[in-house]
């Protein structure tokens, strides 16, 4: 269980990807952001701006944030938002 | 009994009241936590009151401040009070800035006592203060350390809080007792405070709307829930809090309750249907967020109210209940609270209702000053001859109509609001300047929209040290909420023709590295 939640994680879901994207350069003007670039970090986006990220992405994909996903971490970078989505999405199935 | 109409019976203080609602409500919740942890009113009041003892035995006195430093429970809320009992006036402290700015504090404040917990993991601040740690004063509770003799009159101080200074310091506000209990006392027979309403604990305790927060409960007989510290980000530890804990009065910054009700689906009303009122304050409540708000809540069950004010003045100094239609323009921040005058004026003038000038303050709810500043105060605290009174002027821009209604209408100086956060940015310009490298710099805020917003530093590195080194240097210096969100660095820096930098054209993004 652990190890295919772990590949799934390192897949690129690229429908996610772009969506994600598209949410975060809607908001900032940057077009171009890397996969694993820090997006707090960089000064691209702040944390308040995270909230509003996890209300969309449990919108746009019918998941669910909860308590227990309530790290800055998880939506650090594209990738990893991407990961989260993906796990998430597979456990609702 | 106190009431705002009878000045005399506002001679009173914090822990005066929180003893009384005791007596009165011995058994009934005061405050809980994500603990687990729940203390009934006698329990509190022993807590507080051993605190008290131990921190008078180590030489707390009044008008003296005793720092504290702890992350937010149910056990911050005693060690507050015990500070109160010992006849101290309380300094919060930020566990998660950097040792030396606590430092910093506790030296500008001439602190000697300072106040942890067990469990809160901090750098300790160098300086000589005796130090006490809260689960050993509690532990080693008896029942004659709670007779306390009762020290203080209403103008001692309740509290010192620090905010940001233009000139690379912060500087400390003096509240004093009656001014306190004047605004909370207010809020209780505004909101009509019930001993069945429960609170919520929030806010940071560095920043001052934590005060109503921290204390307006015992006005009432009512309860705190103390929300666990960092969550007060997220809307869904918010409205679980809530549904759990029927919690009834609760505080946003405009931009947290703008993202707040971006989340709230129908479910989540559902578990909202406890509020009763929601204030914000700490930025411009717009009319968009006030037609959100009034489109998912229903005005007959909770209501919008804004206030304004600044921590020289005791938290909120105007109030403003937003109604459901009529909403014009914009939304103003409303009349003066009780036995609180606003004025607006133009130096030593009085402006004509309507006209726009600087917002000054006069009543019970004026600071006693900046603590150790007194060249400080005189600039800022000043008596206004054509008014015949000590007023505080706010630097903040309104106009007043015939009503004694006010619009606010921004600033004029370098002072900034980040998710309600006072920052002056020439505090992290002077903190740069200080830096052997930073040969000129100037630090502004880039807004891209209302909830998205960045602290950008721009500088001219004089011999091409390291960007690193300087980021961490500033990280060592100033608290998280303040630092830089992005640095760049710059051969020139844009000057208007007065020679003055152009930050307009920075704001506008047009340079870069």
């Amino acid at each position: 269980m652990n190890i295919t939640e772990n590949k799934k994680m390192t897949e690129v879901n690229p429908e996610i990807n772009n969506q994600i994207v598209a949410f975060i350069s809607a908001h900032t003007g940057v077009n171009e952001i890397d996969q694993h670039e820090n997006i707090f970090e960089s000064g691209l986006v702040n944390s308040l701006f995270a909230i509003e990220l996890m209300t969309y992405i449990e919108r746009k994909f019918n998941i669910k944030v909860t308590i227990q996903d309530l790290s800055l971490d998880t939506f650090s970078t594209v990738s990893k938002i991407n990961g989260f989505v993906t796990s998430k999405m597979t456990s609702n199935v | 009994m106190i009431s705002t109409k009878n000045l005399a019976s506002l001679n009173t203080t914090l822990h005066k009241v929180l003893e009384d609602a005791a007596l009165e409500f011995p058994d009934k919740v005061a405050v809980k936590d994500a603990s687990g942890k729940s203390l009934t009113y006698a329990e509190f009041l022993l807590r507080a009151k051993s605190v008290g003892y131990a921190l008078r035995t180590e030489g707390a006195v009044r008008n003296k401040p005793v720092g504290i430093l702890m992350d937010r429970s149910a056990d911050m809320i005693v060690a507050i009070f015990g500070i109160l009992f010992s006849g101290a006036p309380y300094l919060p402290l930020d566990p998660a800035a950097p040792a030396s700015r606590n430092s910093k504090i506790l030296s500008l404040a001439e602190a000697t006592l300072l106040v942890t917990s067990k469990l809160t993991d901090v750098d300790m601040p160098q300086g000589a203060y005796g130090h006490l740690i809260l689960e050993n004063i509690i532990a080693d509770t008896h029942a004659e350390n709670v007779d306390l003799e009762y020290i203080n009159d209403a103008d001692d101080l309740a509290y010192v809080i620090f905010t940001s200074g233009s000139t690379g310091d912060p500087k400390g506000v003096m509240i004093e007792h009656r001014s306190v209990v004047n605004r909370l006392q207010w809020m209780k027979e505004e909101y009509e405070l019930y001993h069945e309403d429960v609170l919520i604990q929030k806010t940071p305790y560095i920043f001052d709307v934590s005060v109503w927060e921290l204390f307006l409960w015992c006005f009432a007989g009512s309860s705190l829930y103390v929300l666990e510290p960092g969550y007060e980000k997220f809307p869904q530890t918010i409205v679980s809090a809530v549904e759990e804990h029927k919690v009834s009065y609760i505080h946003f910054i405009p931009s947290l309750l703008n993202v707040f009700l971006n989340y709230v689906g129908p479910t989540e009303l559902k578990g909202l249907a406890s509020l009763k009122y929601v204030f914000c304050s700490g930025e411009s409540l717009g009319v968009a967020l006030a037609e959100k708000f009034y489109g998912q809540f229903n005005y007959e069950h909770i209501r919008l109210v804004n206030f304004y004010g600044p921590t020289e003045a005791t938290v909120d100094v105007t109030y403003y209940n937003v109604l459901p239609q009529d909403l014009g323009q914009t939304i103003p921040i409303g009349h003066a609270i009780a036995n609180t005058e606003i004025h607006i004026i133009d130096g030593d003038n009085v402006l004509q209702e309507g006209e726009v000038g600087e917002l000054a303050i006069s009543g019970v709810n004026l600071a006693r000053g900046y603590i150790n500043q007194p060249g400080l105060t005189d600039q800022y605290f000043v008596y206004h001859e054509q008014l015949g009174k000590r007023i505080y002027k706010s630097g903040d821009q309104a106009s007043m109509n015939s009503d004694g209604l006010i619009h606010f209408y921004g600033r004029n100086d370098d002072q900034v609001k980040v998710r309600g956060i006072r920052i002056e940015l020439g505090e992290i310009e002077n903190i740069l300047l200080r830096h052997a490298s930073v040969e000129e710099c100037v630090v502004i805020l880039d807004k891209k929209s209302d909830n998205v917003m960045f602290i950008v530093a721009y500088i001219i590195n004089s011999d091409n040290a390291n960007l690193e080194d300087i980021k961490e240097y500033v990280k060592s210096s100033l608290p998280m909420y303040m630092i830089p969100n992005r640095y760049v660095e710059v051969t020139d820096l844009p000057r208007l023709a007065s020679g003055k930098i152009d930050r307009k054209q920075l704001r506008s993004g047009v340079l870069t590295s």
